[in-house]
């Protein structure tokens, strides 16, 4: 791992594609810089000519050539900016596409250590800061460097006093901005985290406004407004009057830089060393080293920003997936399940300890127990998204380090407790984004019972954000259709802990029945009502199979735990405090 | 209101300030004037050489000193403005809120907390911008019109032509930055999708992984990239277009001087200091009136924000909004006490005739009758979505409803300012809690309560969650509570409405976060420590078996009262909702 960031292999490994465009960006680049060092000497001549008197004819072509040079600049200078905010969001949305795609590759291991919060900043924050490293980077920084230095240079060729000149002006202001620029930065995030506490405050009260409202709160909210106002006030006004400091200094500068200007074409002027057209031409050439001065401040910090973002998606990009894929591609219909002394560890903390049972074809389980006492890891080794640490997990025979993962995945449909939707459309909510036809689609909600909703509503109807405006039972019932539009010969089930109201609880019985025709199907049940209708239960605590057989056989006999829960009665002893 | 008057009315804030500002920056902006005519007299000099180019020391020192004088007024104006910018938006943000949750009559906010922030941060910035411009005003005016005079003085006819390209800039900026902004807007749109979808993509990985959906998945992270990069572009194009017009009319304004001058130098018309003249006012002039064409645009859109700002107010009469009364910046916080109303002690709460129904035309409630006796226990009951919740809502002002409330026989106008603390109090189904201490959120800020904090911590049996908190009652709970349990939120709402020792309690369901012996442990509490009258919604046999009195409720409608034993007697509905609770018990 190296901590220090490759800017090299960044724009090689990002620009590459684009290198025809690039070229292009960097000739049109080129040739607005030189115009707009052209343009003042235009003036210059001008001016100087018509000192000398010359003729009317030859002072108009150069204000001909000034009005070209000056149009052609602008318009060198705007497909510039296009090109290079082309060039720059076609390289990172590659980027960021390719970083996804190797962060989906690696285990379950990985994500969940990380919120998906981080990965926004990985993926969008990190990834734009690169960005703005590339497009800019070029765009600005270097432009604005060959800017100034072609400045310098044509002035110490017109006069080196005047080179002198803008030089020191140059070095000064550039050293006194970067300095300043920290005080800005400090600034704007004391601002930012200002107005958040701000609003914050504002946006929970909206959100309770009816618990202040009821109980009279209202008048004692609005004076724990106060102390929040006034933490604003002063803190924003800190804050901004740092920024004005920064910007006021930086305009004195480039004011200076105008006084100076004149002050020394005169003196430069009365000691007979240049022309009056050129000592106007110092005047338009330190007016012209503002913005480069000003972008070069900027840029080099968001070289910093962006440093950081190169070094964290490095090191993103090295990680590797410790599950690899296998070569047996599994037949279709339902398959065996076949734990053989299984054991396995989540953080050093041990989850399952010799685990072994097999399930035939076709049938069905229950599991039953605590929560935190196994159940679900062992679905998630079915699902292989874990390898166990010993022991072997087979499912159709096969040890599942030697089946191919699309494979694996196709075979074993899950439906999880909490159900991922996405803000999208339900026919996307389905499909995972992928083109199936709509009777297809049609018909897996008919099987779950949400049929005549959706006819109603139809596919295209957007899903809000975490399934927002559907009940946990409507989400379960989506993640069944999900399954249904698969048809896998394994399903696993975590079924809901939570009460359903009761048109939904029927609609589920309904269609978990029909999920168990022809499959093998693993559930974790919460209530009892659920395994009634499973072959075979296992109740699982500390990570050990403390109980498995038949459920008719263990149902029967007096002694079992199954029947132990069967007599104290319901739901709330099966461990599952969850509210 | 028309625009203008709304200027005013916010500009009546701290008119002091306003003006002082504005005489500021009449001043920063209308000194180029001096600089132009400084440059002139320089060049016209140094043009003539010999020994009147020493002359030309004198207007490049004055250039020098007033260059810097400049920057100093805009410091002292800015750092009155900042001031003034700060404290004029937290005055129009207190007057919001507090219309919000001050104002009588029910309130429904029109959109969700998150939306209606925006209208807090965003509306309310926009408005202030466009206030901000009227400080530039006066000087804007100054240069526009000095700048023209002086250069007609020079040239009369030239100035003339010169007017097309500048007015032209004005006309192009006011029709085209409307469409900058529904870019940015479209641009900051295709952004959050973006955003969004890595956070659910990341956070569902697991179902992605599952379902083997990586490829699809990452094909619609690539449509979103494509859309949020076209928007960037388009965005940098009318960008670029824009600044460009601005670019070529100040190119194309020096071009004609320089066309016409070619001519007019030679046969001294026009000297080379004026020359310098109109190179310094012409691209400052074209700026300016690049200027003024955004503001032409940001007037059309003030009235719009002002507009979403009274939305979301509801009802707020404008003089509620535009309070002028000083925002509280310094000296000792405001010490509020409750009021005392010297209200009667409830003797019997009546309910005539109580309908509501919501605006999307969804049902509400109809035609509900009943009465509350002191000390009485009243549970109201049904299936989901039957009306309980709306019926108590509609009870306490939170929702418009018609119908009547007598209290002590005595008609109630206002539900909502009525049904306060001491007379009432309310825990909602879902209780909002605050980012502050435990504390601070059980007693909101009163004194009062704070008193009482130990006894409303009892009685709503969060007394062994203190336990395991770490910092007892002074743990911050974190944003809307996110710190503590579901039950614990809903424990601390309910001590929060026994801290008001109000007559009258609602609970809107507490059964939801509360298991079944916390629950019983409550109402045993409570009911043995106090003389209170309770209005519960619950399906829970810990409510019904303690009922006075049940109100059945069935699709709006209330169908059925009486006693537990009554009603399984003669309601099917009634048995069948018993029978459920015991499922769940």
């Amino acid at each position: 791992m190296t901590a220090s960031p490759s800017y090299r292999a960044t724009l090689t490994t990002y620009l590459g594609p684009h290198r025809g465009r690039v070229t292009i960006l960097v000739i049109l680049l080129l040739g607005s810089i030189g115009l707009q060092l052209v343009i003042p000497l235009i003036l210059r001549t001008f001016i100087d000519s018509a000192i000398a008197g010359s003729a009317a004819s030859g002072l108009a072509i150069a204000g001909i050539a000034y009005l070209v040079a000056g149009v052609v600049n602008q318009l060198l200078d705007a497909f510039a900016s296009y090109l290079g905010a082309d060039i720059g969001w076609s390289a990172t949305n590659r980027l960021r596409e390719e970083l996804s795609s190797h962060l989906f590759s690696l285990d379950m291991g990985f994500h969940n250590d990380t919120t998906p919060g981080e990965m926004i900043e990985r993926v969008d924050g990190d990834v734009t800061a690169i960005s703005e490293f590339i497009s800019r980077f070029l765009v600005r920084l270097v432009a604005a460097g060959v800017l100034l230095t072609g400045v310098v240079v044509v002035c110490w060729f017109e006069a080196p006093m005047m080179g002198l000149t803008v030089t020191i002006y140059v070095v000064l202001v550039l050293a006194l901005l970067i300095r300043l620029r920290k005080l800005a930065v400090a600034a704007a995030e004391e601002e930012r985290e200002t107005s958040a506490s701000l609003y914050g405050f504002i946006e929970e009260r909206l959100a309770g406004v009816d618990d202040i409202r009821s109980l009279g709160a209202g008048r004692f909210t609005m004076a724990r407004f106060v102390p929040v106002m006034r933490d604003f006030y002063t803190r924003t006004n800190l804050a901004w009057q740092k920024r004005i400091i920064v910007w006021v200094s930086a305009n004195t500068a480039f004011w200076a830089g105008d006084a100076l200007a004149l002050i020394v074409g005169v003196w430069l002027v009365v000691r007979g060393s240049i022309t009056a057209g050129t000592a106007y031409l110092i005047l338009q050439y330190v007016q012209l080293v503002r913005r480069p001065i000003e972008q070069m401040t900027q840029e080099l910090q968001e070289l910093q920003k962006a440093a950081g973002g190169i070094v964290r998606i490095d090191q993103l990009r090295r990680l590797e997936t410790s599950i690899v894929d296998g070569e047996v591609e599994l037949p279709p219909g339902p398959l065996a399940i076949e734990f053989e002394e299984v054991s396995f560890s989540y953080q050093d903390r041990g989850v399952l300890e010799g685990v072994s049972f097999r399930l035939e074809p076709g049938r069905s389980l229950g599991l039953l127990g605590r929560t935190g006492g196994g159940k679900t890891t062992i679905t998630r080794l079915i699902s292989r998204l874990y390898d166990p640490d010993h022991g072997v997990v087979r499912v159709g025979g096969h040890d599942l380090r030697r089946v191919r993962s699309d494979s694996l995945r196709g075979s074993i449909g899950v439906v999880t407790q909490d159900v991922q939707l996405f803000r999208a459309t339900v026919r996307d909510n389905l499909t995972f984004f992928a083109p199936r036809p709509d009777d297809e689609i049609l018909a897996a909600l008919d099987a779950v019972g949400l049929g005549s909703w959706i006819r109603g509503v139809g596919l295209g109807t957007e899903l809000g954000s975490a399934g927002q405006g559907l009940s946990a039972g409507e989400q379960q019932l989506l993640a069944f259709a999900r399954v249904f539009l698969q048809d896998p010969g394994v399903v696993i089930l975590d079924e809901p802990s939570s009460r359903l109201d009761p048109v939904t609880e029927m609609l589920l019985a309904t269609a978990t029945e029909r999920i168990y025709a022809g499959r093998t199907v693993v559930i974790i049940a919460h209530r009892l009502e659920t395994v009634r209708t499973t072959d075979q239960i296992m109740v699982v605590e500390a990570g050990r199979i403390v109980e498995h057989g038949p459920r008719e056989t263990l149902g029967a006999d007096p002694d079992s735990r199954y029947s132990g829960l069967l007599a104290t009665g319901r739901g709330g002893l099966l461990g599952d405090t969850r509210p | 209101m028309s625009t203008l008057r709304l200027v005013w009315e916010v500009i009546r804030y701290r008119p002091g300030r306003f003006f002082f500002c504005m005489f500021m920056w009449t001043l920063v902006h209308g000194s180029p004037l001096l600089f132009g005519i400084l440059i002139g007299r320089v060049f016209d000099r140094l043009a003539d050489g010999g020994s009147v180019a020493e002359t030309a020391w004198g207007p490049a020192i004055v250039f020098a000193v007033l260059a810097i004088g400049r920057n100093l007024i805009i410091w002292l104006g800015d750092r009155v403005w900042i001031k003034h910018w700060i404290e004029q938006s937290l005055q129009l943000r207190r007057n919001l809120l507090r219309w919000v949750l001050e104002a009588p009559g029910s309130r429904v906010l029109p959109l969700a907390p998150g939306e209606a922030v925006s209208t807090f941060r965003d509306d309310v910035d926009d408005l202030l911008e466009y206030m901000e411009n009227w400080v530039d005003m006066g000087g804007l005016v100054l240069f526009g019109v000095g700048s023209v005079w002086i250069m007609a003085s020079i040239d009369a006819g030239l100035t003339g032509l010169l007017l097309i390209p500048i007015l032209l800039t004005l006309v192009i900026t006011q029709a085209l930055s409307p469409q900058i902004r529904k870019r940015r807007r479209a641009m900051r749109s295709a952004t959050d999708q973006v955003t969004g979808f890595i956070g659910e993509a990341f956070g569902g990985v697991q179902a992605i992984k599952l379902a083997a959906a990586e490829r699809p998945v990452l094909d619609r992270f690539h449509q979103l990239n494509t859309v949020r990069h076209k928007a960037a572009l388009s965005d940098t194009v009318l960008t670029e277009v824009l600044r460009g017009v601005n670019r070529n009319m100040s190119t194309i304004t020096i071009a004609i001087v320089l066309l016409v001058a070619a001519d007019a130098i030679g046969d001294g018309r026009f000297s080379i200091g004026d020359l310098a003249i109109f190179l310094t006012y012409l691209p400052r002039l074209t700026d300016y009136m690049a200027f003024a064409g955004d503001i032409i645009a940001q007037h059309r859109r003030t009235g719009v924000a002002y507009e979403r700002i009274r939305a979301l107010s509801v009802d707020a009469p404008d003089h509620e909004l535009l309070d002028r009364a000083r925002v509280s910046l310094q000296g000792d916080l405001p010490h509020i006490e409750l009021p005392d109303i010297g209200i009667a002690p409830l003797r019997r709460l009546e309910v005539r005739d109580l309908s509501h129904w919501f605006p999307d035309g969804g049902e509400g409630i109809g035609g509900v009758d009943f009465a509350v006796e002191r000390g009485s226990f009243t549970v109201v009951t049904g299936k989901i979505g039957s009306g309980k919740s709306t019926l108590v809502r509609a009870l306490l002002g939170l929702v418009p409803s018609r119908g009547e409330v007598l209290w002590n026989d005595q008609p109630v106008e206002d539900l909502a300012s009525f049904f306060v603390p001491p007379r009432s109090a309310y825990t909602a189904q879902v209780p909002r809690l605050f980012s502050e201490s435990l504390a601070d959120n059980i007693a909101l800020g009163q004194h009062a309560a704070r008193e009482r904090l130990r006894e409303a911590v009892q009685l709503a049996v969060l007394d062994p969650d203190l336990e395991r908190l770490e910092m007892g009652l002074h743990t911050m709970i974190g944003a809307r509570g996110v710190k503590l349990s579901g039950g614990q939120v809903q424990r601390s709402a309910a001590a929060r409405m026994l801290a008001t020792e109000a007559e009258l309690l609602v609970f809107d369901d507490l059964s939801s976060a509360l298991d079944i012996h916390t629950e019983t442990e409550l109402w045993r509490r409570l009911l043995a420590q106090r003389d209170v009258t309770c209005i519960v919604v619950s399906h829970r046999r810990a409510a019904l078996q303690r009922a006075d009195q049940i109100l059945l409720m069935d699709r709006g409608r209330l169908v059925d009262r009486g006693t537990l034993a009554e009603l399984l007697g003669h309601s099917e509905l009634m048995r069948s909702l018993w029978a459920e609770a015991g499922e769940a018990a």
